[in-house]
């Protein structure tokens, strides 16, 4: 298990500011979060590459904060890899085991385990500048292993992988977790890797974790706009909050010109501004209008773009803004551009999400 | 004419410009009198001297060049620019003026227990040891920078997490990977060494059999208009030269085949 307590470091301009994260006993914890939110910096700390200015890291309770990184028992596999160039992939793997001076027989059971598991005892005498993508991906996983760490810190590793190699590295990371009951910590900007991977998510923005959840809940339980822009929501709006309900409140939205009808956000006050969020999967767009739906906005269908498995339908309001729907090819055969149509969506499927604290209204929205 | 064009025209003029001046050389050039120079024991003196102060000044500027480069390359720590920045004094400032600067050094109050306590400096062997080292210990240490800027940190941070110490991770990874840097760095520097003239002719003089270098055996030979024997010294350091930028071709060439 590892815990980060109250970390804060100072990189040049850059700063990470109070990181709490938590990776319990066999599971993943993957940190989501844009290019240059302080990823890669927070694992690097982790791993005691960057000497943080306060804060706590514990590792199965010790705390190993001021402890050298070869002391820490953790392993970690940065985005190149890191392969070491002047050794062939035996010598890679057992690389750990032999400067430790801890060769004996259950390593060499372990890197034989790792290796079958890996598919690639066949590599073993190869040289590591000649191995494919996924191969080295497999090779530094089983070097990474093979010394008994069971927490694993992960830097994008899959990033320069394509789709299908991809997702067998997600099926193989899930499978290694298992047998070894391995803690991993691992940061990406890819949402859907980070939904097939983790137990619970946390969310980096400009040095600091806005929102941490376990990945049923994570979607759902959007709280910050930036974290709903990161994870792809796509329709995003403006909205003041007009009325209380003990479960559901009407906002009036200022981007639709309509009433939005809600789970009632905490701490709710009349007047307050909020972002309201929908994803694109749950609007469903219908040529009726529905009886009884509590949210229906009519919108004139402006584009259609096909995806492989679905079709993107976009829209725009009266007012002039843009929804986005996603929907079955199936249905979208039947539209067309220029067709009247309703965006109708659930109270329970709008995100409620505070504006920044500052009040200020985010510019980066369409 | 276009840019390219333009460009090679540049190229093939300045190789012309060192091509004529090798040419010119064959003018005084008779092989009968090259022969003679080449074994005579002055000559011969001249080039076995060089070759071994070059390479005791070039070895330990490697060895003290290497661990400085890696704390430049690698660390941050307070006054690093003036760190770096100072290791350019032996390029900003001429030969004769590090030489002046080595002698006063020799005769200031530290200087003269140095050479009490053995190492005497002025107009030995010795001291054309410690212009030479003077003079390429910056360009030793920019080389070797320029080397381990190349391999990229990583690889020590991730040997460090896999339970390696920092000089087993700089031994068993990173050694390996800029060996041939290294060598490749040495030769260059040996060769500014062998060459070296200013600094060494300030400092130890000119003296035949005793502190003369190929450099100062040219000086010395057109000083008394003994072209002939001047222009043999420098085929010998033309030669010498080129073979050892060829070697180190050979060295960085293989090093951008490993990386």
């Amino acid at each position: 298990m590892l815990e980060v307590r109250n970390l804060s470091l100072h990189a040049g301009n850059f700063s990470l500011r109070n990181i709490d994260l938590t990776v319990e006993r066999g599971s993943c914890h993957v940190v989501l979060g844009p290019t240059g939110s302080g990823k890669t910096l927070l694992l690097e700390t982790i791993m005691g590459f960057r000497k943080s200015r306060e804060g706590k890291i514990l590792h199965f309770g010790e705390e190993i904060t001021n402890l050298p990184p070869e002391k820490r028992k953790i392993s970690y596999l940065p985005q190149d890899l890191a392969l070491f160039p002047n050794m062939n992939v035996r010598e890679n793997i057992l690389y750990g085991i032999k400067v430790r001076r801890i060769i004996n027989e259950s390593h060499l059971r372990l890197f034989e385990a790792l290796t079958n598991m890996l598919g690639i005892t066949h590599l073993l005498q190869r040289q590591v500048t000649n191995l494919s993508g996924g191969e080295r991906q497999r090779v530094a996983l089983a070097r990474a292993l093979v010394t008994g760490n069971r927490t694993l810190l992960l830097d994008e590793p899959l990033s320069a992988l394509h789709e299908s190699m991809r997702r067998d590295l997600w099926m193989l990371i899930k499978e290694l977790q298992e047998e070894f009951h391995l803690n991993i910590l691992m940061v990406t900007h890819d949402v859907e890797e980070a939904f097939f991977l983790a137990n619970h998510v946390s969310v980096i923005y400009d040095g600091s974790v806005l929102q941490t959840s376990g990945k049923e809940t994570f979607f759902y339980e959007i709280k910050d706009v930036r974290v709903a822009e990161l994870v792809g929501v796509r329709n995003i709006f403006q909205a003041e909050l007009s009325d209380v309900g003990t479960v559901k409140s009407r906002f009036f939205c200022h981007d639709l010109s309509t009433i939005i009808v809600a789970k009632t956000p905490a701490h709710p006050v009349v007047g307050k501004k909020y972002f309201l969020g929908i994803h694109s999967n749950d609007i469903e767009v219908t040529k009726k209008k529905p009886d009884g739906a509590a949210n229906t906005v009519p919108i004139k269908i402006t584009h259609i773009y096909e995806k492989i498995k679905s079709v993107m339908v976009e829209g725009k309001a009266v007012s002039g803004k843009t929804i986005t729907a996603e929907e079955s090819p199936k249905l979208s055969k039947t539209l067309k551009p220029g067709q009247k149509v309703f965006a109708v969506f659930s109270i329970e499927d709008v995100l409620v999400m505070d504006q920044f604290l500052d009040g200020s209204i985010h510019t980066g929205l369409p | 004419m276009n840019f390219k064009r333009i460009a090679i025209l540049f190229s093939v003029l300045l190789f012309l410009i060192y091509a004529g001046l090798l040419l010119s050389l064959f003018q005084y050039f008779n092989i009968g009198l090259f022969v003679n120079h080449l074994f005579s024991e002055r000559v011969l003196h001249a080039l076995k001297l060089s070759v071994m102060t070059a390479s005791i000044s070039s070895g330990v500027a490697m060895l003290l060049g290497l661990p400085a480069a890696y704390a430049i390359s690698r660390y941050n720590f307070p006054g690093k620019n003036i760190v770096d920045t100072m290791l350019e004094l032996p390029m900003i400032v001429s030969p004769a003026a590090l030489g002046a600067m080595i002698l006063i050094f020799f005769s200031s109050p530290i200087g003269q227990k140095v050479q009490l306590a053995g190492f005497d400096t002025i107009f030995t062997w010795k001291g054309i040891v410690v212009a030479q080292f003077v003079t390429i210990a910056g360009l030793a240490t920019r080389l070797l920078k320029a080397v381990l800027d190349e391999i990229p940190e990583r690889y020590e941070l991730v040997a460090r997490s896999l339970g390696a110490k920092p000089v087993v991770a700089f031994f068993t990874v990173t050694m390996p990977l800029i060996k041939r840097g290294i060598i490749a760095s040495l030769i260059l520097t040996w060769a500014k060494a062998l060459g070296e003239f200013g600094a060494t002719f300030t400092v130890a003089g000119a003296m035949a059999m005793k502190t003369e270098t190929l450099p100062t055996a040219i000086f010395m030979r057109l000083s008394t208009a003994n072209v002939e024997a001047a222009v043999t010294l420098i085929i010998i350091v033309v030669g010498v030269g080129f073979s050892t930028l060829y070697i180190a071709r050979l060295f960085s060439r293989g090093r951008e085949r490993d990386a």
